[in-house]
């Protein structure tokens, strides 16, 4: 009795009691709310929306709220009652702590908090055209164009003709052709019809190769623009005159020209980095004891978005 | 005077078609390209590529790789690079098990509750996969997985005892794994595409293969990730009947706006249940069923890695150039291909076609062509001298067969460089690619980039077949391949009386080899019903005759057999010509078709038989003459 006495008088004990009467009384007014957190499941259209196109496996909100409002009262019945005894389960399974130690729940969590570090990304800074310069400046080789060229034809068989008659007819026509200053438009109606094309506008030097041969391609490149036709110009299938319009060498393009690809390829890196910078800094956090080091491959090898 | 009553009536019944003809007309453009393209590939996403050593190739590989940009093969980890890039492509992964072998590898699988009996025996089967991957018996593993082929031969495959398709459940609902690596095929695809300069397109391959009978069908749809995102791939664990499939893309096309095609492919491995002369049921073909065929499938896929399904030589024994990669192995437990059925093949098909629209009222194949390759490497690799395999693991000549294989089983000396979807299109783009799709204005080749024009009609100007507007003369006076032939010589309504006549153009891909010739595939119905065809040489390199019964004297073969080179000294870089059916009977409806073929050229095993110094092949053919076959043009009385 002494005891509990001296305990009253002690102002440790006293606020011990006053704290309980004060956390009891409040528990006791707001006891619905801590039903509400343990025991309370609320089923509304909300809940059944998710429920329902998770189930489908179909994520469309406007045709699942319509299926939803379609429902018959048995199917919509059904609906809440596989809800209710799921989400009963659940709680049921973490109040039990059931989640701990499951291989299916840590690897999805794993993945989950990986995809979460692709997230962090939103709260980068987005990229300024300083740094797209910056990264351009240092990519610039992958961002080669190659040399392209706009020309018309017009072209002597060598099929039916021996190659040097073939020449003979070519050098005439030649001659024709710059005496009547044949525009590009009305070259078609001069020579023959060759496999592939009559015109070529803008196009690669691989692609010129191909069709005409190598040779041929050098030559073109070689020519000089101008107003009158050039040749003629051997290719694997007879002769060529050419009226070359515009050849532009294989270049690097100002930034300008391919500021669009430049962000995209410039925003996949930075994603990249960003994540493996966020794992990197939640590795800093731990004290890994192995027999080896950790390299830096640990960051970007927890990739694991298959 | 009743003479004259019938001429009056057959003139009025025959403008009656002319209307109906130029009715068509409209809706074919008048300026296309052609571009060339792969429908039909597998990444490490599906199954069988991962259990076949695929690990790293992605979608993203496979598209670099189709851009032309070089990458890492995924077996030999050498650096590969196509030698003319692709205009399009479609990745194309199995539904079944999308994602799952390499979500099971990667420890990345979201497995679902299956019960404790079958968890335990889930369990076990992943050690198995892990074990077998660790050992380098992918191959084995994948084993499991095969059809048994049927108890009752000729019954309905799917509903017979021996249907093994449970198989595939082994790791139970695995559809959020597969939603995942669908979600990342398309997004992928979505990054690749830029049209005008290369089309991706979205798709997947539905792998029905009851008891061993190959009803595969590749879907592709031209619309995007905002509605394929609202669907997972429909697979043969779903249903293994086709049917079901048309109903599934007539829902999913319905609920999401989108737009399918459904591309059949390996009848030569369907044991006559692809072009049957009845439903894989056994039921008879109603004229719902073709509408409802035709409505999904308006092209083939008839030549790929796993053979070419042009003709058989019993079903053609007349064509010497019949058996072209000729595919001996059913994909089943066990091996080798043991018979030959007509459904398998599609020259048989398309005059099946004709004979059952004469009971019925509709064709049910009335298909167009197109090739493409079902590697499963991740690369689309149809270049006989630059192939890296059917699979990963057999791309490198000592890996070609598998070291303690089933010797009668199939292996990559087996395995032809094959395929390319050509279509003429208005333009490098998703919509205008499945519009070709739709027109069947494609054709296929066995690899080679040959540009092959085709255009039917009852009287075309003089010199089209030479002159610069080919091919505004020909959409002007004809219909292109793929099209319908209506109506009996009508000129300006009036009757001309002749054969139909068809303009021809191949042209030789810019780096590929000359041309042999080009032949006019010619099939019909008589009418007691019975069914012909005829195989027509129409141009041809060199200063050859021919025969009396229309044949041709071998071109010859400039390949050096020691060195795996040729050259293109004998053959022909081009071919134009005007053409008419000398056999026309107008009351007999017909299909033709142009097959145009290259000089012979090295098959990718004489560069590997080469390179491990063998005197032959193990199997396989040393040459090999690349072939394209257009789409079929129709002529209905």
């Amino acid at each position: 009795m002494r005891f509990i006495n001296k305990l009253a008088k002690e102002p440790l004990f006293q606020f011990l009691i006053i704290a309980l009467v004060l956390l009891g009384g409040e528990r006791l007014i707001n006891a619905e709310d801590y039903a509400y957190d343990q025991y309370r499941i609320e089923i509304t259209d909300k809940q059944l929306l998710q429920f329902m196109q998770l189930r489908a496996k179909t994520f469309k909100p406007d045709q699942a709220m319509e299926a939803l409002q379609r429902l018959s009262s048995e199917d919509r019945q059904r609906l809440v009652d596989d809800y209710a005894r799921n989400e009963v389960l659940f709680r049921e399974a973490m109040a039990l702590n059931l989640d701990k130690n499951d291989q299916i729940i840590r690897r999805r969590l794993i993945q989950k908090m990986d995809y979460l570090a692709q997230g962090f990304y939103d709260e980068t800074q987005p990229l300024t055209e300083d740094d797209l310069r910056a990264y351009y400046a240092e990519h610039r080789q992958a961002y080669k164009k190659s040399a392209e060229t706009t020309f018309t034809h017009v072209f002597v068989s060598s099929q039916n003709r021996s190659v040097d008659a073939a020449k003979i007819t070519a050098d005439k026509l030649l001659a024709e052709l710059n005496a009547e200053q044949v525009p590009f438009e009305k070259a078609s109606r001069y020579g023959e019809r060759f496999l592939y094309n009559r015109n070529y506008v803008n196009r690669e030097d691989d692609e010129i190769g191909s069709h005409f041969g190598k040779p041929f391609q050098e030559q073109l490149f070689a020519y000089s623009i101008g107003e009158a036709w050039q040749g003629p110009v051997p290719s694997n299938y007879g002769w060529h005159l050419v009226l070359l319009v515009k050849n532009n060498a294989a270049y690097i393009p100002e930034f300008e020209e391919v500021s669009s690809g430049v962000f995209a390829d410039a925003q996949r890196l930075q994603q990249s980095d960003t994540k493996r910078l966020a794992i990197k800094k939640l590795l800093a956090k731990y004290q890994i004891v192995t027999d080896r080091p950790v390299t830096d491959q640990v960051a970007t090898d927890l990739v694991v978005t298959e | 005077m009743k003479a004259i009553a019938i001429s009056a009536g057959l003139l009025l019944s025959l403008s009656c078609w002319a209307n109906a003809s130029q009715a068509e007309k409209p809706s074919a453009p008048q300026q296309t390209d052609v571009y060339f393209g792969d429908t039909h590939l597998h990444t490490s996403y599906s199954f069988d590529a991962f259990l076949n050593n695929n690990f790293s190739a992605d979608p993203d590989t496979a598209f670099r790789w189709a851009k032309g940009q070089p990458v890492i093969h995924p077996y030999n980890r050498a650096r590969v690079q196509i030698d003319t890039p692709l205009d399009f492509l479609v990745v194309s992964d199995h539904a079944e098990m999308l994602g799952v072998m390499k979500a099971i590898r990667n420890e990345t699988i979201e497995w679902q509750d299956v019960g404790w009996f079958t968890s335990i025996k889930r369990w076990w089967a992943v050690m198995a996969l892990n074990n077998a991957l660790d050992k380098d018996l992918g191959r084995a593993f994948f084993g499991k997985f095969l059809p048994k082929s049927a108890a009752v031969v000729g019954g309905d495959p799917v509903a017979d005892v021996n249907n093994n398709i449970g198989s595939v459940a082994l790791f139970g609902d695995t559809s959020g794994t597969s939603q995942g690596a669908w979600q990342d095929i398309v997004a992928t695809a979505e990054l690749h595409n830029e049209p005008g300069v290369f089309t991706s397109i979205l798709g997947w391959e539905w792998s029905s293969i009851p008891t061993g009978a190959n009803l595969h069908r590749i879907v592709i749809t031209p619309d995007g990730a905002d509605k394929a995102n609202q669907y997972i791939p429909y697979g043969s664990d779903q249903s293994q009947y086709p049917e079901d499939l048309w109903q599934w893309l007539d829902e999913t096309a319905q609920r999401t706006d989108s737009r399918f095609i459904s591309i059949p492919h390996n009848s030569n491995i369907s044991k006559g249940y692809m072009f049957a002369e009845t439903t894989v049921k056994g039921e008879a073909i109603t004229a719902d069923y073709a509408r409802t065929r035709m409505l999904w499938e308006p092209v083939t896929e008839v030549t790929q890695i796993k053979g070419d399904s042009e003709t058989h030589a019993q079903f053609s024994p007349q064509d010497e150039f019949a058996d072209f990669e000729t595919y001996e192995h059913f994909i089943q437990t066990t091996a080798g291909k043991t018979a030959v059925s007509k459904g398998d093949y599609v020259r048989p098909a398309l005059k099946t076609g004709l004979a059952l629209e004469q009971k019925i009222g509709v064709n049910p194949y009335k298909f167009g062509f197109i090739g493409s390759t079902d590697a499963h490497s991740g690369l689309s690799t149809a270049e006989e001298g630059n192939f890296w395999g059917k699979m990963a693991k057999d791309s490198t000549p000592e890996t070609k067969a598998p070291v303690l294989g089933n010797p009668t089983g199939a292996d990559g000396w087996d395995m032809s460089a094959s395929g390319m979807a050509a279509v003429w299109a208005t333009g490098n783009n998703r919509e205008a690619i499945y519009a070709a799709f739709k027109r069947k204005e494609t054709y296929a080749t066995s690899g080679p980039r040959m540009r092959v024009q085709l255009f039917a009609g009852w009287d075309f100007p003089a010199n089209a077949e030479t002159s610069d507007n080919f091919a505004a003369i020909g959409y002007q006076h004809g219909v292109p391949m793929g099209g319908d032939l209506k109506g009996v010589g009508l000129k300006g309504g009036d009757l001309v009386g002749g054969a139909p006549q068809f303009l021809v153009r191949a042209v030789k891909g810019p780096v590929d080899a000359n041309l042999d010739r080009v032949q006019i595939v010619k099939g019909w119905v008589d009418a007691s019903g019975e069914q012909h065809e005829q195989v027509y040489n129409i141009i041809w390199s060199g200063d050859r005759v021919l025969s009396a019964d229309g044949k041709l004297p071998a071109l010859g073969n400039t390949v050096d057999l020691t060195s795996a080179r040729y050259t293109n000294t004998i053959g022909q870089a081009e071919f134009a010509i005007k053409w008419s059916d000398p056999d026309f009977e107008p009351s007999q409806s017909a299909f033709y078709y142009a097959r145009v073929l290259q000089i012979p050229t090295p098959r990718n095993g004489l560069y590997d038989s080469l390179a491990l110094q063998l005197d032959n092949p193990p199997r396989g053919a040393k040459t090999i003459q690349e072939r394209a076959y257009t789409s079929p043009v129709w002529y209905t009385p």
